[in-house]
């Protein structure tokens, strides 16, 4: 009986600390933000937007969205955001993020289960023919062209076409807006690149300029010219520690895939000849593939021991800590990273340049090779909000929110005039990000590309950890292709 | 000259017993003090090479995960949760259990295998059907789809454990509450539940710490309002960089409790698995 | 008039205890497992939507029998499960004894505890965390003492036995537990006996102690068994699967099949043919629980 004596004493302090988190909690609810009221006053400015939203408050006053998307600086920028939106709307955002994989699989669960639990849901573009191909997403042409709906500042013309026709575009219909202009490109360490000593040691040694490369030759030379031991000097520095010229994010992961998929595109290959998605057209392991595949393996000789285990991020912290101080292929919104003080230890340092070549493209009329890697905001077609759900997007990608955002470095805009907006322009990562997309290659968007993406991922990561060779893992990929193609 | 090796022998026995213990207490401690360390490390000091040990510690982890990110929300969801699905599990598994351990019959046979059972399900491969139809029921997000599921996944510790308690309180003890005229209501409430009381407490914890570990059920089921401790850890693992310092921080949050509740279980546990062994 | 009493008694034990565990059953399991058997026999493959919902028999079963990666991750189940099942009995028959030597045990027992309550998403984390080759401490100590930089996490088998020590660390405590409180309940009789005839202490442990223990040392490996055959959190927060395949048990092979690939057909008859494959040990289980009173 006096058991039960203690037991009670523990439950009382329990709720006693429940208590007390709760109140805590309450506590610190917040009214507008000083950086949310400016965006609300820059909504305030133009009277047509202002009238727009008044009348738009009247109609939905008092709704409550469910929102879902992917968490990184955009998700997280646009968080502090949402009572802007809330404050000309009326329509409340419960807004859920989680990281890629898990994302994905929620907004799937939902779709499948036909559940309706989000209204607008952030989705990875190449997965866009699984949900149309379902059934699962609501055009937007309706909700565009209805005036109640149709803000004066939406100028279609303005988004950026790639982005917006490779992440809600299919078959000619337009399923959402897009929500990210996410592109890969060259990274390198420009300070080091201007080096006297560098540029002389360089020379000396491959007989060329020391520049970001033109070609997959010159980029491994570069890698293998940057990777040096503790003990050996680098720009007139000793090293601490070994260093390293390149890095791959080779985990078995999505960064994986789309990071080969850059260099297999670079090196003439693809999954599917012409970009026509049909069995007989599978290239998947065609000798530009295994030469790329080949080459991709050959920069571990590079690359930090961390690098099998390497995600989006892996580079971004090799760099940030100088454990990487080469060159390598990565994404524009993880150079936001490099250029955080907080966290970064070559801020300013970095330049951003076009993918190399190993064939020449720009006989094809391409001026380079990006790999597009965008997301979509579309509605579900359960929702119980769709108007409500098409006003948060189209203001997620007005040019106001788009600005603030892009001068907190929080996006990669969507819009071709915020590129022109000066911090925007100064910020290197953003401003290399325009000329990317002058030229993007884009991943199936059928709906067994994510199966196939899965595959994909397991025959890379057997082939870089040396299970298999590069043509037996590429073949054993067109076999596992043929069977799940229909 | 006997007992003088006799000493000897033992003194190194004792020696070896002790190193063992203190070995193995380093190795189970050694995991949580880095991680108890680490949730108070800025950046810069965790990915310092060589780990720092001493560094100026930081309370912004705490702060981030739990006034910013919100995550104390969700060890409220994990606490409502974890205590409604126990009571749940109770009310509906402990007659069961007693029911089983008093008479044997052939309803109560092919109810033990069943609910056996539920606990050899892979909890992924059923979690797909029970997504659906919890939707239809209109029970996604809220804690009750949750509080359900981990009533399924309980139910069975439950049945099991106070079978094996009930089974230790003599059989005239019931008998006798028959004999002096107790309906069989009454006899289990009044006297074979209190003297399993111990074993129900143990089995309450039991359920509670089951309930605030898990992560299937609770990641399928929950929405951002819901979700419970476990899910909210690997959403602080982006493609962004893992967020360590908060993710140690909830860490850290996630174990406390259930620590506080080790030192409760221990007694009522052993208690009970003491008496219980004595049966078979 | 006891004959009516008993015969009262009987009838109403047999209805009203059971109802609300059946309902909870009936509501909760037999209803989803029902759909999941439906599922399995359906094609529900969602990258193939025109598809979806024909009646396709067993085509599911004999696509997942086809396939090589079913096997592979079959196979290291079944290799984890042996090893660490192993393991984990071995280390906890030993420690059991040790705590048995051990007069006041109550706060080493709590502190044993710790890792098999905690969440196993948090340790899989501390595994990511520790073992990671950028700063975890663990490749950091091992460095300093072999002179040499390993990677764990990116080399399939250190990955696969960094899962397996994660998992005895996380659970060998519960096994101890369970074998702790076996011990010392044995009656004392045959050690008196071992004594006055002079056995070693071998001799004791093989010849009494174990055989003694033997119902209680089942009953552990079963339960612990059953679980260890479900492992997913843990490899879902530690390596995802990695690399190559070398951590992608049955578990997770099902969660890609399903979550990923949205071939929840086949997903679903895996897990039918999963239930079918334990159902042995369910009634292994079974015997044993259901042994009843006195045993």
């Amino acid at each position: 009986m006096c058991y039960f004596k203690d037991f009670r004493r523990y439950v009382i302090i329990l709720l006693v600390l429940v208590v007390v988190f709760s109140l805590y909690g309450i506590v610190f609810s917040t009214s507008l933000e000083p950086e949310a009221q400016k965006m609300l006053d820059a909504f305030h400015e133009n009277s047509a937007v202002s009238e727009f939203y008044d009348q738009v408050k009247a109609a939905y006053d008092g709704t409550t969205i469910n929102a879902i998307g992917w968490t990184g600086p955009q998700s997280e920028g646009l968080r502090n955001f949402l009572p802007v939106f809330t404050e000309l709307t009326g329509i409340e955002v419960n807004y859920e993020t989680f990281q890629f994989d898990l994302v994905v699989e929620k907004v799937k669960m939902d779709a499948v289960a036909k559940a309706g639990n989000y209204d607008l849901e952030e989705i990875p573009y190449q997965d866009l023919g699984w949900f149309v191909e379902n059934g699962y997403l609501l055009p937007f042409k309706d909700f565009m062209e209805n005036d109640k709906l149709r803000s004066p500042i939406l100028n279609e013309d303005d988004i950026i076409w790639a982005s917006w026709n490779a992440s809600s575009w299919y078959d000619g219909v337009c399923y959402g807006h897009p929500s990210v202009t996410c592109t890969m490109y060259l990274w390198y360490r420009k300070d080091l690149f201007e080096d006297p000593t560098e540029k002389t040691n360089f020379y000396v040694k491959y007989g060329y300029e020391l520049a970001p490369p033109k070609t997959w030759k010159q980029f491994r030379e570069i890698g293998e010219f940057f990777t040096r031991e503790q003990g050996e000097t680098l720009a007139g520095k000793v090293l601490q520690r070994k260093v390293y010229g390149t890095a791959i994010q080779g985990g078995r992961n999505d960064a994986l895939t789309c990071e080969w998929l850059q260099y297999t595109w670079s090196f003439g290959g693809g999954i599917f000849e012409g970009g026509i998605t049909k069995k007989e057209n599978l290239i998947v392991n065609s000798p530009e593939n295994v030469a790329a595949l080949d080459f991709y393996k050959s920069l571990l000789e590079f690359s930090p021991p961390g690098t099998l285990e390497y995600s989006y991020e892996g580079p971004t912290t090799a760099f940030q800590q100088e454990l990487v101080v080469g060159l390598c292929v990565e994404w524009n919104d993880q150079a936001f990273g490099l250029e955080d003080p907080k966290n970064s230890a070559v801020v300013g340092k970095m330049g951003y340049g076009p993918v190399p070549m190993e064939v020449d493209l720009t006989t094809q009329g391409l001026s380079g090779v990006s790999h597009y890697g965008g997301w979509t905001q579309s509605i579900s077609n359960n929702s119980k909000n769709p108007e409500a759900a098409y006003l948060f997007s189209q203001w997620i990608i007005s040019p106001i929110v788009q600005t603030i955002l892009a001068q907190k470095k929080a996006i990669a805009p969507v819009r071709n005039s915020t590129y022109s907006v000066p911090e925007v322009a100064n910020f290197p990562p953003l401003a290399a990000t325009g000329p990317a997309m002058a030229d993007t290659h884009y991943r199936p968007r059928i709906p067994e590309w994510a199966e196939m993406e899965e595959e994909m991922r397991v025959a890379l990561s057997r082939c870089l950890i040396g299970e298999l060779s590069s043509q037996e893992a590429l073949d054993w990929l067109y076999s596992r292709y043929m069977e799940i193609l229909k | 000259m006997n007992t003088y090796r006799h000493n000897r022998l033992n003194l190194l026995k004792r020696i070896m017993k002790y190193s063992i213990i203190g070995m193995l207490v380093l190795i189970i401690l050694l995991p949580y003090a880095w991680l108890l360390l680490d949730s108070f490390k800025e950046r810069i000091d965790r990915f310092a090479i060589p780990p720092k040990i001493f560094f100026p510690p930081t309370l912004n982890n705490y702060l981030y995960a739990f006034v910013d990110g919100g995550f104390f929300q969700n060890m409220i969801n994990s606490l409502i949760i974890a205590l409604c699905s126990t009571a749940i599990s109770l009310v509906f598994g402990v007659p069961a259990a007693y029911a089983m351990s008093v008479k044997k019959s052939r309803l109560g046979t092919i109810i033990l295998f069943i609910t056996i059972m539920t606990r050899i399900v892979p909890e992924l491969a059923i979690v797909v059907p029970l997504y659906n139809y919890f939707n239809i029921l209109g029970l996604f997000g809220k804690h009750l789809g949750i509080i359900l599921a981990h009533v399924l996944y309980n139910i069975a510790f439950v049945v099991l454990l106070m079978k094996n308690f009930f089974e230790q309180i003599p059989k005239e003890i019931n008998d006798s509450g028959l004999i002096d005229g107790c309906t069989p209501l009454n006899s289990f409430l009044r006297l074979s539940l209190p003297l399993a009381a111990p074993g129900l407490a143990a089995t309450a914890i039991f359920c509670i710490v089951m309930s605030w570990d898990e992560f299937v059920y609770s990641f399928i089921l929950s929405s951002e309002s819901t979700k419970t401790l476990p899910v909210a850890i690997p959403t602080l693992i982006t493609l962004f960089g893992a967020k360590w310092g908060q993710a140690t921080a909830v860490s850290v949050a996630t174990m406390i409790p259930v620590i506080i509740l080790a030192f409760i279980i221990q007694r009522a546990l052993i208690k009970g698995l003491t008496s219980g062994a004595v049966k078979g | 008039m006891r004959k009516a009493w008993n015969w009262r008694f009987s009838v109403q034990k047999d209805i009203l205890w059971y109802l609300p565990i059946t309902i909870l059953i009936i509501f909760l399991f037999i209803a989803p497992v029902s759909i999941m058997l439906s599922n399995s026999l359906h094609a529900f493959n969602y990258a193939r939507p025109s598809e979806i919902g024909t009646y396709i028999g067993v085509q599911n079963y004999s696509q997942a029998l086809h396939s090589e990666a079913f096997f592979r991750s079959i196979k290291r189940l079944l290799s984890f499960f042996l090893i660490t099942l192993t393991a984990e009995t071995i280390l906890a028959i030993f420690l059991a004894h040790i705590l048995k030597g051990i007069e006041n045990s109550r706060p080493l027992l709590s502190i044993l505890l710790i890792p098999t309550i905690s969440a196993p998403v948090v340790v899989g984390l501390l595994g990511r965390f520790m073992l990671n080759t950028s700063f975890g401490i663990i490749p950091y100590v091992i460095g300093l003492v072999f002179g040499e930089q390993i990677t764990i996490l990116s080399e399939p088998n250190l990955a696969f036995i960094a899962l397996v020590i994660v998992e005895i660390w996380h659970w060998t405590p519960l096994l101890t537990l369970i074998f702790y409180s076996g011990l010392i309940v044995l009656p004392m009789d045959p050690y008196d006996a071992a004594k006055v005839d002079g056995a070693s202490s071998w001799n004791v442990f093989w010849y009494i102690t174990l055989p003694m223990m033997m119902p209680i040392i089942v009953a552990g490996v079963v339960i612990r068994g059953i679980d260890l055959l479900k492992i997913f959190d843990e490899i879902l927060v530690m390596t995802g699967g990695g690399p190559g395949d070398a951590t992608e048990l049955l578990n997770f092979f099902i969660y890609k099949l399903a979550f990923r690939s949205w071939n929840v057909g086949q997903a679903s008859a895996i897990g039918v043919l999963l239930i079918g494959t334990m159902l042995p040990l369910t009634y292994i289980l079974f015997k044993i629980i259901g042994g009843g009173r006195g045993n």
